[in-house]
């Protein structure tokens, strides 16, 4: 495919160019890093390039997350932002999170063993999905004892999303899903059995001093729920995946130590969960040359920074070794991911259980992996990932 | 490649330069009640002079009470923190002290006005399915709340509150109106707590939360050595020392991977002197409250600037934001 013609096709509600989007990303960056678009009919523009993208993500004055009206701290801009954003930054610190590795280790180990000895498995369904559910709901302070329900609601949730930002009627099921998702969280509030100390608890005391509304909170606790989940699934994902592919960076997993944040860190740039994300202007502003009107819709394709040579060399190609510069898979600015630190905890310590326990990890001939459909942000990982190991013995 | 990390540099120099500065909540305070507990015990009600709301805190915190006339000495707050009007803390009369437990029991009043700081939190309750308090003596005072909160949430517990009699022991008939789950030992009557039956099998579920004297608090520790890391939670009484003012001197910064001695000058942030120094770190906002660029403290104290870190964090040192924060002291050294 030419150049031109990738800028000519590129679409952004094209199912096929959200599962691969990659081969779109240079033509755009090079040719038209300021593209005017649409999206389901609505206007809208799309940037490509590292630099442009990381300077506005940094002058959230001029590009609000405004872009819905609902009460999430995800579509708060300042004050309001870091108003909410405080109520559990302390959780998801670093070091607060660090604490969690135990736990996550066990969830781990608890969930790998038996899957290793049946040797086939889908890594969505059997693990990844299983494991970050049971990782949120312990840092939140609930139980969830129908993991399959809460992601199947996600599903319908995201998919109600979906339909408000593009305008059109969402099935009764994506309604019913999205609000029974909504009575889950308002449960975990009302029932006041979560966990003393757990995040719930911390957002139903805030609830009741009159700190936060009951929308805001519900929405707090389903953004927490629903980010929580999805998006790791996702990076565990693509992580296996990647394995598939590469043999030997799963030998080097189980001897190197300092391998596997690397290697996190480069599924992440190259994989990222969300390959794109959005704003929406509140005043004209010129982005390399061209001039963005005021209520533009404009998303920025994180994929594509990543990639941007100027992120560094050979950005393109997978190499967990070679420096790099910050990736903007988990966003930049006030708004970066809340969850960074979990995300990449949860990564790093479920690989180094799959590698102490796998000899090889290979694509399920029998059964076809299947990708996710893109939705608002392009969600880029596995619906289903059918995968065959050979265990580690000895 | 030049070219190319220039667009990175230029990235960084976009990021704003607010910086986010705390400090902590002072005021004047009325004592509203003064209630004798037990036998050297009581329990003060503190409210702001205009009756304001004072600052949220959460079990385990603990305020400074600045007197005219003595040192300034900690006390947990022991009442409900749903109630934003009122601080209530305990105060065991010791006779062999500083003089300002002598001075709350003997000359203080209901009516007088005192200063608080505060409130910091080196104990918070943190979630668990089962929970282990032991209190010694006014120990007993940041675990009340904390009992009625697990309590509530239908959690497993146990307390073990030990004392010298049981007539100095403050609280008792709250705490006993819980049922079996409360053990009373005073040791004039059941001798020292028996640690080694209470601490002796580590449990993976479970949570200690110990406050009381040195002695007590030295005992679990040793006890506790076998249990899971992070099981143990202690607050101690000891004195902290004077507040110091915040500055934004320069100051030398080690950083031990790499083996480098910076200088962070005054008007210049940790992330863009380590950066410049060809140092790879992890950076978004640039002002404090994306959590991306915290860093291990290895040694030295962090002047924390920013707006994720939770008090036990900021009090540990042993992490930092270095978008925006600095060092208290001349000398800092990083984990990077």
């Amino acid at each position: 495919m030419t150049a031109e013609s990738a800028l000519g096709q590129f679409r952004l509600d094209d199912t096929s160019i959200q599962q691969d989007p990659y081969p779109f990303y240079g033509p755009l960056r090079d040719q038209a890093p300021v593209l005017q678009t649409d999206l389901g009919g609505r206007p809208c523009w799309v940037l490509s390039r590292y630099e442009d993208i990381t300077k506005a993500l940094m002058d959230p004055a001029t590009f609000s997350s405004r872009t819905t009206p609902a009460p999430s701290v995800l579509h708060a801009d300042p004050p309001d932002q870091q108003r909410l954003r405080k109520m559990v930054s302390a959780t998801f610190g670093r070091s607060a999170i660090a604490t969690m590795e135990p736990f996550i280790a066990e969830r781990c180990v608890a969930l790998l063993d038996p899957l290793v000895q049946v040797r086939s498995f889908d890594v969505v369904d059997d693990f990844a999905g299983p494991l970050t559910v049971s990782v949120i709901a312990r840092l939140l302070g609930i139980a969830v004892d129908d993991v399959e329900r809460l992601r199947r609601l996600t599903k319908m949730a995201q998919e109600y999303v979906r339909s408000t930002r593009l305008g059109y009627e969402a099935s009764p099921e994506a309604q019913a899903g999205n609000a029974q998702l909504f009575e889950f969280a308002a449960g975990m509030v009302t029932s006041g059995q979560s966990q003393a100390g757990g995040v719930v608890a911390r957002l139903a005391q805030l609830l009741s001093d009159g700190e936060l509304t009951p929308d805001e909170c519900s929405h707090y606790l389903v953004l927490l729920l629903v980010a929580g989940h999805t998006t790791t699934t996702n990076l565990l994902a693509n992580a296996v995946s990647t394995l598939t592919e590469r043999p030997a960076d799963l030998a080097r997993l189980r001897t190197d130590p300092r391998f596997g944040s690397k290697f996190v860190e480069e599924v992440l740039r190259t994989r990222p969960s969300f390959q794109r994300i959005l704003r929406v202007t509140t005043r004209d502003v010129e982005v390399s040359g061209t001039t963005i009107p005021a209520g533009s819709t404009v998303y920025f394709l994180l994929g594509s920074a990543n990639r941007d040579p100027a992120v560094g060399q050979a950005a393109d190609e997978f190499d967990p070794e070679q420096r790099r510069g910050m990736n903007v898979t988990f966003g930049h600015g006030i708004h970066t991911c809340l969850g960074q630190w979990l995300a990449r905890l949860e990564a790093g310590t479920a690989l180094q259980a799959l590698a102490s326990r796998v000899a090889q990890v290979e694509l399920d001939s029998q059964k076809p992996s299947e990708r996710l459909a893109g939705g608002t942000f392009n969600e880029y990982g596995f619906e289903h990932l059918p995968v065959y190991i050979a265990p580690l013995r000895g | 490649m030049a070219e190319q990390t220039q667009a990175v540099r230029t990235v960084d120099q976009v990021s704003t330069t607010v910086t986010v500065v705390a400090r902590e909540f002072e005021a004047d305070v009325r004592v509203a009640a003064k209630v004798p507990a037990a036998d050297g015990v009581a329990v003060l009600d503190l409210r702001a002079v205009g009756d304001e709301t004072l600052p949220r805190w959460e079990l385990g915190a603990h305020i400074d009470l600045i007197l005219p006339a003595a040192p300034t000495r900690q006390y947990s707050l022991c009442g409900d923190p749903r109630d934003r009007q009122t601080w209530r803390i305990g105060v065991l009369r010791d006779p062999a002290g500083r003089g300002s437990s002598r001075y709350v029991h003997d000359s203080l009043q209901v009516g007088d006005v005192v200063r608080v700081r505060g409130p910091r939190n080196n104990f918070p309750l943190t979630a668990s399915p089962s929970y282990l308090f032991l209190a010694g003596g006014i120990g007993i005072t940041p675990l009340i709340q904390m009992v009625a909160e697990v309590d509530a949430a239908g959690a497993d517990w146990r307390l073990v509150y030990g004392g010298r009699q049981r007539a100095s022991m403050g609280f008792l008939s709250e705490l006993e109106a819980y049922g079996p789950r409360v053990s009373v030992r005073p040791q004039d009557e059941s001798g020292l707590l028996d640690l080694d039956e209470l601490l002796g099998t580590p449990r993976r579920d479970t949570l200690v939360y110990c406050c009381g004297p040195e002695p007590l608090l030295a005992a679990v520790e040793a006890r506790c050595a076998a249990w899971p890391a992070g099981a143990l939670h202690v607050e101690r009484f000891s004195p902290k020392p004077a507040t110091e003012p915040v500055t934004s001197d320069a100051f030398e910064l080690v950083l031990e991977q790499s083996g480098m001695q910076l200088l962070v000058p005054a008007d210049r942030s940790i992330l863009s002197v380590v950066e410049e120094a060809g140092v790879d770190v992890f950076s978004s906002c640039g002002e404090g409250t994306c959590g991306t660029c915290e860093v291990r403290v290895l040694g030295g104290r962090p002047d924390h600037r920013d707006s994720v870190l939770g008090e036990p964090e900021r009090a540990s040192n042993e992490c930092m934001m270095i978008c925006v924060s600095r060092s208290r002291d001349p000398r800092l050294v990083l984990d990077l």
